[in-house]
Parts: structure tokens; C-alpha cells; sequence
């Protein structure tokens, strides 16, 4: 019956592999993704498995991958900076080293990565040479100005600061210099060095503080930021030079300065000196700029070589990974050298298995073949749906809810149809619904291109979802067209049947009492003060009928699900007792609906009498107008049907022997109650006490299964069962009454678009120039067109924001809410599991943790 | 704190009260450390702890793994909580927070101080320190020769300056005043921390008041048992114990006059926590009293989750993550030098 209407058979098998083809026979079982493992070693630790070597080897090659991807992405950023070579590109796609084994690939690797720490080695300490001699150019240029600054002071007479440098010295210091006099001579010696510019504040606070004040601190910033070697990151830095009096405070001061991470340089004390020092340094620099160009191309070089290779490298060693992960979970006969291993597959999926086998046992040139043999298996076996593209999405919907039990009937393939449709009756609206055509159908049409990319999550869900837009927007195509809104304007296809005489009347007359318009609603009842009476009438009406045959088909469900798993009990005591209370109260409200529409509306006389008779004249033909003509309330016939039945006299009769037929319906309802409660859970009892004596009689053979076999207890089941009977009672009043969501939805709908249409742009948007003092001015065209402008787009951008977005979504979850609860309550279990096959196309995608 | 601070406890520190609960599911459990012992080498316990909160945490480590990355990484994991909660956190929740890490700075100053007296690298020494405990000036430790540069220099700067006072007269740097400045600072720590608590209200107070004191209890009775055998005088002995904790006033006066091991269990004897302690050292050959405060610390520890509306899980939390990281290091150091027999050393959280 299709793929999707049950699950497909599913077997436990059994796989006898020769150790050395096990590799292959994964590899080739990953490729065809149709075998589920199961793990045959629950207890063992992962670090005891068999192949934990293999993957704590294919962990460390992944680490070894982010190293070289991280190398790449580095000397990418360099090179951006140099701007002389183009960026490496790391290449998509498979190349033929997939065929290399592990152990190849494990050498390579480490060979690479030794190079490429090598490499990195050399160019820090490149860099960090580098640095000491730009550093050391800024000190120089910096401490030049510093020496400048005070024009007394030794810089520019050659002087020796160290020496006797006497009153310059002091005045630096601050000190009285006048009266000290030049003759009392003072030592001053000076530290410079570089500190990065965060520590600075507390370096100079520490430095103040441990020299009691006794230092003098000048510092300049370097306006080239310096890269740090290890971690590449730029830091501001700053050169700063101490002045201090003494040995004893030089050595203290340098280690504040060690403790600080400061790097101090020798300054030669005299300009001439610290000239020459300053051209040998730009020399150096200039060499060493070179040196630095050519390991970075050297770097480049053989990265490119890396990254050729590194994504196939990956899909390589994720695939490794994922074998090893899956041998893990065989169990190793040491006795016959061979793994066995266990798992799900589908019963047609058996040759395909077969054949994988053979292909790796060729691969491997292994001697024995693989054996599968199916066993039988009391677990219940994973439920597993063959679904493609427009299946998925759909499936999806019913799985996040709950997996279908094994063998149970899948709510998916109804859903394919039902749920646009219902999302259709909530969303009718002909232009929106070409608005959503649209977007699906480019969603569609970017299909190829945009598969199995990683795309935005909110972009990727609605890609996932496309042909459920896809067809929720035909269905709210045709919602729209018999509701006859196109952007909540009607369009009169085929000619409307009423008329006004005059022009100037209020009253609309039928031209023909024979004729009905063909197709959805006559388009003279939109905009009329009658509308929404009109409507309510009929979406409330097509709301239950919809309601009842969607939960009259879930209870029909139960019976196929009763006919499968050969549970009588169930068909008899659960499914034809539902349906019959179904039918006999909401099947028969349906019937009324039906009976009234067709038999009593036009009735001629009715509606010319009360033409004539009805005090508002505006809505003269409404044929359900409550209280007039002969039909009745529906909602208070199904009311008096069972709460009233004894005060039938009073009733308004819609056909002759109403009563009769109501008072059996209601007992035939009322007789279904108990028979959903009692037998089921009576039977169950008997025949376990039936079993109970049998196995009373066989002993042994009742230990091997009372382990699995779970009590019976009879309270448990009877409290079930009357939770049961009680939900499907209440819920089938509360149910049939939940899909008046559907009337309520699309009524907001067609309300807000018409809001948005009337009032905003009709109203203010068209109709303002003609009511300005003269409508043909100038001044009025302006205005007018200024405020056409301004309305259409507050409402394009309504009708985008409000309506197309989040009116769309809430009608979508109403409507996945109406098969979640109303529907699948009826007969669905989704307790089932989901299978899960061991599959290179799921782990490449990221889809499974291994 | 007012009665009313149950009705806003959630608004303010309910997220992070959450997230430390949810940390707490994190900490290993013995099913964890009975894996974790049964491991072959360190890669294995690499293996294991993958499985765990921990993750991939050594996921970019070569493959030769070293006790001390471990140490380091799982450290790293902590710290990397600690500063999630504070970077979240407000007053009054941000300065418990911070008290916290007054700890780990007296442990770092300390460290530095004998670091320097055995004239290690200032570098290697800075990276020893614990991530939770630096501050800026710290490295200038290193250069200070006595205990007033110390404070004047350093420590004026940092939430310690106000601990070091009592030290103040001790005058030399070196390796017989270390341990004293230590414990002066860890006794002005624990009693600044203890009124801190107070403030917190009641909730805050009933656990951490607790806590503090049988740290406060420990350090007392480790005082005394080092201090056999050296020259510390008793006298000054006495001033280091913390006025807080059970011990606090009469078990620490009747310590001070303790002249050894016995009569240190006997000063404590009226405790009946202590008298416990003590006694289960009698009888297990394998377990020092050491562990068995860091056994009755973990309990503890534990029952401060049991409290609603403090901050005291807070607290708990990074000690217990503390004492698991020391489990993992012990786990690590045994299979690294192949010690099977004391594997089980460790202490067991949950």
C-alpha cells in the first residue's frame, strides 16, 4: 500500500564478518545506508572497546585537520594583509586519495604537521626579532625627542648623561637648582625599554611607589601596534625611559621592569652614538622584511599543497572515525577470528545488503564470505519510512509529534493533503495565496542549487518545508476562490444573481430564484451589511462538516490499525462504539446542515414574505435569519436532541419524525458509552487468567518469560480504560467544537486584509482627494497622490508583516495543532522508534552525533 | 537584606542560580570516577572525559597528554564558569563573587613570595598562579624585600591591603615568615568574608557562616599540627587561628596551649565533628586527616545546595569543582606513575 502507509518490514539480521574485511564491509554498508547497528557491547567502556586505538588515531588526525585548516585561515589573514598573493582556497568536492588507507594518511599528517610547527618556529622567532628592532627603532626616535625636550640637557652636547651632567639633571628632576649649585654632582642613570600600554598605568603607579618618588618617568607611544608572535594578536605598546639617581634603585627598577614584562633596550648615551645605532637598525629591518616575505610565500606554498587536499582529508577521517565508532558495537569471536554484529534493515533491502557484502569482500580480498542471517527478535523493530523530497517535509510534521509505532498506520500520507487543505480554509485568500505560490515556487526552483548547503536557519526551515507551502498555497488559492476574496475583494466571474432595482435602493432582489451562482460565494454578499453574518454562517458550518469527517476518518484509522495487529478487541469494543457515537450525534448534526441547506433556503414564499416582514431592511434575504421562517437553531437542536427530550412538543421541526429519529440516535449514543468501558478490560482479564492456569501447569516454561511479560494488573488497565472512554466522550464534543478554530481563523483573516484594504488604502489612500474643497485642483492631485503613495505602501507592507507572515503562521500551527490533537488522538500511538541507519550521507551532513 | 529578599531572590540571581545548579548536574559522579580509574593511560582518561561536561575540552591538546595540561585544562573550565557567572551577576551577588577570588589571590601572593626566595623565573612563576587569583601589580611581588613594600607597594591596591595589616609586623620576606603571613592574611580573609556574609542575610549567612567557620577550623588545627617542631612561638601561634568556627573562643584557647599531636585531638575532642574526624584517621591506615577534612568539606559543600535564596551554592560549587579537579589530577598522577593501589584515594563528590 505504498511506502509511507506503514512502516516497511524491518528484520533483525545478523552479520558473521572475517576480521580482516570488516573494515570494508562497514565502509561499504555506510555507503548504502540501510543498516541500523546495534551496539552488542552496552557494558564495556568506550576506552575498552576493540577499536578505541583506531579512533583515539582518527581523533587525533581530526586535530591534526583543525590545525591545518587554522594554519591556512592564518596565513590567509597575513597574506590579506600583504596583499601580494591571492588567499588559498580550500578545494570542495572528493579527489581519489579517499582510497588511501588510514595508516598513510596517520604518517603524512604527522610529517606535515612537524613541518608546519617547524615553519611556525622559525617565523616567531622571525617576528620576534622583528619586533625587538622596530621596537628598539621607536625607542631610539622616541628617547631622541626625550633627550631633546629638555634643551639643557646632555642630548644634544654629547655629553654623558651618567656623568656630571649636574644642574641639567636636577632641574629634570625638579629639584632646586639654583641652590644646590653645579658643584654638587649627581649620578643619574636611565632605563628605557617597552611595555605593553595596558600595564602601563600600574607600572608607573608600582614604579613611583617603590622609588619613593626618587625616578622620573617619561614614556611616548609607539602608533604602530605590535603583533604578538604567539597569539598574532596586535598590541599597542609604549616606549618609556626612567631617569633615577643610584645603583641600588637601577637594579630595582629593572626587575619592576622584568615583573612587568617590559623588554628593555640599551640606549647609548650620546646622539652620535644613538645615530649610528638607529641606521644599523633600519639596515637590519629592511634585511629582515625580506626574510619574513619569503617564509610567509615559503608557508604559503606548502599550505596550498594542504589545502587541496584538506577537505576530502576530512570526509575521510570523519568516515573513519564513524566505522571504528560502528565496529565497536560488534562483538569479537576470538574462537573464529570474526566480528558478529547486529542490526535493523529492511526486509526488501536484503539483496542490496547481500551485494554490498560481496563488493567487500572483493575489496578486501578476504577468503571467507560475510554471512547475514535474519533472527528473530522480540524487541519491536525501528519504524522506517522510504520518503523523498515532497514526502520528507510532511513526515516531518507527523514525526516531531511522535514516531508511528511499528506496523501502525502512518497520519503522514493523510497529512500530505489534509493539512494544506485545512491551513488552505484558514488562509483563503486568492491573492495571498499567489503571493505564497510564488515564494514556494522560487524556494522550488533554487532547490538544486541550494541542497545540501548550509543555509540561515530561518531560510533553511522554509526551504525544508517547500512543498508543504507549495501546496498550502494551491489550497488557500482555492479557499480564496470559494470564498470569492482576491486580497478581500470579490471578483465577479460569472455574474452575480441579485441585484438592486434602483440604484439608490437598499434592498437587493434575486434575478433568477433557480439560479445559483456556480462556483463560491456570490460576490454581491462581500461588502454588504449582511457579510458576515453570511459567512459565519457558512465557515461555521463547513468548519464541523470538516471536523467530523476528518475525526470520523481517524476513527476509521483505528479499525485498519485493529485489522492489522489482528486486535479484535479493539475493533469491536473501541472502533465501533466511537464511530457510532460519532455519527449518531455529530454525524447527524453534519446530516442537519446538509438537510438545510438544501432543503429549506429558497423555499420562495419564505423569503418574499420576510422581505416584506423584516424590520432591517438591509439583510431582507438572509435564509438562516435566526427565529424567522421554519428552520430551526441547529446548535439548539442538537442541544434539545439530548438534553431536552422530553419536552419534544416544543421543538421547531426541520423534517417530519425528527423526534423519533433523534431519540433512537441518542440511545444508541448512550449505549456505545459503556460498551467502550467495560468488555475491554473484562476480556483482557479472562484471558490472562486463562493463561495464568496454563502456565500454572508448565512452570519452566513461564520463569523464561515472566521476566519480559510485565504485571498484569486489572486496576491499572480499567483506570486506562475509563480515561479512555472518557476523553473520546468529552473530547468528541470539545473536538468537534476545537475545529470552530477553523471559521475563526479565516474569518480574522479575511476581516484584517479587508481592514487593511478598506480603511487604509480605500479610504484614505483614494477616496481623500474627492473629499477636499475642490477634487480636480492641482493642490488635490498632489495630495492625492502623495497620499496613494503613503497608504499603498503601509498597506503592502500590512499585508507582508501582518497577513502573509504571521497570519500564515498562525494558521499553520492551527492547522498542526488540528492534526496533532482533533486528528491523530482518534487512533494514533507514536511510541514508535525512529531508524537510524549507519549512513555516510547522515554523518557527513552533520545530521548525527556518532 | 529584608524578609522581602525571598519574594526578589529570582529577579536578580535566579538565572545564575539556575546555571550554577546546572553546573552542579556536571560534576562527576563516582559511576564517572569508577570509569575513570580503570583507565590504562591518560588518553584514556581523555577518552572518558569526553563523555562528560567536561567535552572536548583536550580536543586540540597532542597526543602525549601531561597531568599538567589536564590539570590546566580543567582549571581552565572552571575559571571559564566562574567568570561567566560574574560577568552576569550584580550586587550584591558580584562581590560574594569576588570574595571568592581573595582566596586564590592570597595563594598566588604566597606563591610568589616563595617563588622568589628560591629564585624562580618571575614568568614561570606568574603561570603558575591560579587564573581565578591575579591581579595586576602581581608581578612586582617578586621584587619587594619586606612585608611593609609588600604592602605599601602591592597589595595596597588590591582587596588584601586591609588582610595584611595584622602582618604588618613581621618584617622579613622569607621562608620562616611566609607560612605566618599566610595564615594572618587567610584568618583576616575568613573573618572579613564571614561579616561580609552577614550582611548577605540569613539564607546566605546559615550556609556560608558554616562553611567559613570549618575552613576557619582546619587552618587552626593545621597551624598547630605544623607548627611542632619549628620556632614558632606560641604566642604568636595563637594569634594566626581565625576568631571564627566552632573552635572559636574555647577549643582555640585550649589549642594554643597544645604541645603535640595528642593533645591537639584532645583540644578539639569536644567537637563532635572533630572528635569524628579524628578518630575515623585512627582506624583507616590509608586515609590522613587531610582527606578526611576534605571528606566532611565536600559533604558540606553538598548541603548548601539543599538551602534556597543564598548565595552559598555559589561558594560550594567551585570548592566541590575544586576538590574534583584535585580527584582528576590524583587519577592522572596514579596512572602516569602507575600507582594502581592508591587510585582510590580520591574523594567522592556524588
Amino acid at each position: 500500500m505504498g511506502d509511507l502507509w506503514r512502516s516497511q518490514k524491518m528484520q533483525l539480521v545478523q552479520l558473521f564478518v572475517q576480521i580482516d574485511a570488516a573494515h570494508d564491509t562497514v565502509d561499504e554498508l555506510g555507503n548504502l545506508g540501510l543498516v541500523q547497528f546495534v551496539d552488542l557491547n552496552p557494558s564495556v567502556n568506550p576506552f575498552q572497546r576493540n577499536f578505541v586505538n583506531e579512533v583515539k588515531i582518527a581523533d587525533e588526525m581530526e586535530r591534526k585537520l583543525r590545525f591545518f585548516e587554522e594554519q591556512v585561515e592564518k596565513v590567509n589573514t597575513e597574506l590579506s594583509l600583504e596583499n601580494k598573493y591571492s588567499p588559498i582556497e580550500i578545494q570542495k568536492g572528493d579527489d581519489p586519495m579517499i582510497r588511501t588507507k588510514l595508516e598513510e594518511l596517520e604518517g603524512r599528517f604527522e610529517d606535515l604537521e612537524k613541518e608546519l610547527q617547524q615553519m611556525n618556529n622559525n617565523q616567531e622567532a622571525l617576528n620576534r626579532n622583528y619586533n625587538e628592532v622596530i621596537e628598539l627603532k621607536y625607542v631610539l626616535s622616541i628617547d631622541e625627542a626625550f633627550f631633546h625636550d629638555g634643551p639643557d640637557f646632555g642630548g644634544l652636547s654629547d655629553e654623558p648623561i651618567y656623568g656630571d651632567a649636574g644642574e641639567e639633571n636636577q632641574r629634570l628632576l625638579g629639584a632646586k637648582s639654583e641652590q644646590s649649585g653645579p658643584s654638587q654632582a649627581i649620578k643619574l642613570g636611565f632605563v628605557t625599554g617597552v611595555i605593553p600600554r595596558v600595564k602601563f598605568p600600574t607600572f608607573e603607579r608600582v614604579l613611583f611607589r617603590a622609588t619613593r618618588g626618587n625616578s622620573y618617568l617619561k614614556f611616548g607611544e609607539i602608533d604602530q601596534s605590535i603583533k604578538d608572535p604567539q597569539s598574532g594578536e596586535n598590541i599597542a605598546k609604549n616606549v618609556f625611559i626612567v631617569f633615577f639617581q643610584g645603583e641600588r634603585l637601577q637594579g630595582k627598577i629593572k626587575k619592576i621592569c622584568e615583573a612587568f614584562g617590559a623588554t628593555l633596550y640599551p640606549c647609548p648615551e650620546t646622539a652620535k652614538e644613538r645615530q649610528e645605532l638607529s641606521s644599523q637598525v633600519s639596515n637590519r629591518l629592511t634585511d629582515l622584511k625580506i626574510v619574513l616575505e619569503r617564509t610567509l610565500e615559503h608557508r604559503r606554498q606548502v599550505l596550498m599543497n594542504v589545502a587541496v587536499h584538506l577537505e576530502s582529508w576530512k570526509t575521510k577521517v570523519k568516515k573513519e572515525k564513524a566505522i571504528y565508532h560502528t565496529m565497536n558495537m560488534f562483538n569479537y569471536d576470538t574462537g573464529r577470528k570474526c566480528l558478529i554484529a547486529e542490526g535493523w534493515c529492511p526486509v526488501t533491502a536484503t539483496d542490496q545488503i547481500q551485494a554490498a557484502l560481496l563488493r567487500a569482500k572483493e575489496r578486501s580480498s578476504a577468503t571467507v564470505p560475510s554471512i547475514l542471517n535474519p533472527i528473530p527478535s522480540r524487541h519491536t523493530p525501528p519504524t522506517y519510512f522510504k520518503t523523498n523530497k515532497f514526502t520528507l517535509a510532511f513526515q516531518a510534521i507527523v514525526d516531531s509529534y511522535g514516531v508511528p509505532r511499528y506496523g501502525e498506520v502512518n497520519p503522514g500520507v493523510l497529512t500530505i493533503i489534509t493539512f494544506p487543505f485545512l491551513f488552505g480554509v484558514m488562509f483563503g485568500d486568492v491573492g495571498h495565496g499567489l503571493a505564497m505560490l510564488i515564494f514556494a515556487a522560487f524556494l522550488i526552483w533554487k532547490e538544486k542549487q541550494w541542497m545540501g548547503q548550509k543555509l540561515n536557519e530561518l531560510i533553511a526551515m522554509m526551504f525544508e518545508g517547500r512543498y508543504v507551502l507549495l501546496l498550502m498555497s494551491f489550497f488557500a488559492i482555492y479557499a480564496g476562490l470559494l470564498y470569492n476574496e482576491f486580497l478581500s475583494v470579490p471578483i465577479n466571474f460569472f455574474g452575480s444573481n441579485w441585484e438592486r432595482p434602483k440604484y439608490t435602493d437598499t434592498q437587493y432582489i434575486p434575478k433568477d430564484l433557480n439560479y445559483s451562482y456556480p462556483f463560491g460565494v456570490d460576490p454581491v454578499w462581500k461588502g454588504n451589511p449582511s457579510e458576515l453574518l453570511y459567512y459565519n454562517s457558512l465557515k461555521m458550518k463547513m468548519s464541523i462538516i470538516l471536523g467530523v469527517l476528518q475525526m470520523s476518518v481517524g476513527i476509521s484509522m483505528k479499525l485498519l490499525n485493529g485489522i492489522h495487529f489482528d486486535n479484535y478487541l479493539d475493533v469491536f469494543y473501541e472502533f465501533v462504539p466511537q464511530i457510532i457515537f460519532m455519527m449518531s450525534l455529530f454525524g447527524y448534526m453534519c446530516f442537519m446542515i446538509f438537510y438545510k441547506w438544501l432543503a429549506i433556503p429558497y423555499a420562495l414564499n419564505d423569503l418574499r414574505n420576510r422581505t416584506i416582514i423584516a424590520p432591517n431592511a438591509s439583510f431582507p434575504c438572509n435564509p438562516q435569519n435566526p427565529g424567522t421562517g421554519f428552520s430551526p437553531f441547529l446548535l439548539n437542536v442538537l442541544i434539545f436532541m439530548v438534553l431536552g427530550i422530553y419536552k419534544h412538543d416544543q421543538w421547531k421541526c426541520l423534517y417530519p419524525g425528527q423526534f423519533y429519529v433523534q431519540a433512537v440516535l441518542v440511545l444508541l449514543a448512550l449505549i456505545c458509552v459503556p460498551i467502550m468501558l467495560f468488555p475491554k478490560p473484562c476480556i483482557l482479564r479472562s484471558r490472562h487468567n486463562a493463561s495464568q492456569k496454563l502456565s500454572a501447569s508448565a512452570i519452566q516454561h513461564s520463569e523464561e518469560h515472566s521476566g519480559e511479560e510485565e504485571e498484569f494488573q486489572f486496576g491499572e488497565i480499567f483506570v486506562h480504560q475509563i480515561i479512555e472512554t472518557i476523553e473520546f466522550v468529552l473530547g468528541s464534543v470539545s473536538n468537534t467544537a476545537s475545529y470552530l478554530r477553523l471559521w475563526a481563523l479565516s474569518l480574522a483573516h479575511s476581516e484584517l486584509a479587508t481592514v487593511f484594504w478598506q480603511k487604509l488604502l480605500i479610504q484614505y489612500g483614494v477616496q481623500l482627494p474627492s473629499l477636499m474643497a475642490n477634487p480636480n485642483s492641482t493642490t488635490a492631485y498632489i495630495v492625492g497622490s502623495v497620499a496613494l503613495f503613503v497608504t499603498a505602501s503601509g498597506w503592502l507592507a500590512a499585508s507582508i508583516a501582518v497577513l502573509l507572515l504571521m497570519e500564515s503562521l498562525s494558521a499553520f500551527l492551527h492547522a498542526l495543532r488540528l492534526h496533532w490533537v482533533e486528528f491523530q488522538n482518534k487512533f494514533y500511538k507514536g511510541d514508535g522508534i525512529k531508524f537510524n541507519p549507519f549512513s555516510y550521507e547522515r554523518i557527513l551532513s552533520g545530521d548525527v552525533d556518532e | 537584606m529584608s524578609a522581602g529578599s525571598m519574594l526578589y531572590f529570582n529577579v536578580n540571581d535566579g538565572f545564575l542560580e539556575g546555571i550554577v545548579r546546572g553546573f552542579k548536574l556536571g560534576i562527576l559522579t563516582s559511576a564517572d570516577y569508577s570509569n575513570l580509574v580503570q583507565c590504562e593511560s591518560l588518553d584514556d582518561l581523555k577518552l572518558h572525559l569526553q563523555t562528560t561536561d567536561y567535552g572536548d575540552f583536550l580536543e586540540n591538546e597532542p597526543s602525549p597528554l601531561h597531568t599538567t595540561t589536564i590539570a590546566e585544562k580543567c582549571t581552565g573550565k572552571m575559571v571559564e564558569q566562574f567568570n561567566y557567572l560574574r560577568a552576569h551577576s550584580v550586587q550584591p551577588l558580584s562581590t560574594f563573587l569576588d570574595y571568592i577570588t581573595y582566596g586564590y589571590m592570597i595563594d598566588n601572593v604566597v606563591l610568589l613570595i616563595t617563588g622568589t626566595l628560591h629564585e624562580r623565573d618571575p614568568e614561570e612563576l606568574k603561570e603558575k598562579c591560579h587564573p581565578l587569583g591575579k591581579f595586576d601589580a602581581m608581578g612586582s611581588i617578586t621584587v619587594e624585600q619586606t612585608t611593609a613594600d609588600l604592602y605599601n607597594n602591592v597589595l595596597v591596591d588590591t582587596p588584601l591591603g586591609p588582610y595584611i595589616q595584622g602582618a604588618l609586623a613581621v618584617q622579613d620576606l622569607d621562608e620562616k615568615h611566609i607560612e605566618e603571613i599566610r595564615n594572618t592574611l587567610y584568618k583576616a580573609y575568613l573573618e572579613d568574608f564571614d561579616r561580609y556574609c552577614r550582611t548577605l542575610g540569613d539564607a546566605t549567612y546559615e550556609v556560608m557562616h558554616q562553611l567559613l567557620g570549618f575552613e576557619a577550623d582546619r587552618r587552626s588545627i593545621n597551624i598547630t599540627l605544623n607548627s611542632f617542631g619549628t620556632e614558632l612561638e606560641k604566642e604568636d601561634r595563637a594569634k594566626l587561628y581565625p576568631r571564627l568556627g566552632l573552635l572559636y573562643p574555647t577549643g582555640i584557647r585550649t589549642l594554643a596551649e597544645a604541645e603535640d599531636p595528642d593533645s591537639v585531638q584532645a583540644a578539639v575532642a569536644h567537637i563532635p565533628t572533630f572528635k569524628e574526624l579524628f578518630s575515623q584517621v585512627g582506624y583507616d591506615e590509608d586515609k590522613s586527616l587531610e582527606d578526611a577534612f576534605f571528606e566532611h568539606e565536600v559533604k558540606l559543600n553538598k548541603l548548601a545546595f539543599e538551602t534556597q535564596f543564598g548565595y552559598g551554592c555559589f561558594y560550594s560549587y567551585f570548592k566541590l569543582k575544586e576538590q574534583e579537579i584535585r580527584n582528576i589530577v590524583w587519577i592522572a598522577e596514579c596512572i602516569v606513575q602507575d600507582q594502581k593501589s592508591k587510585i582510590n584515594q580520591y574523594i567522592n563528590i556524588y
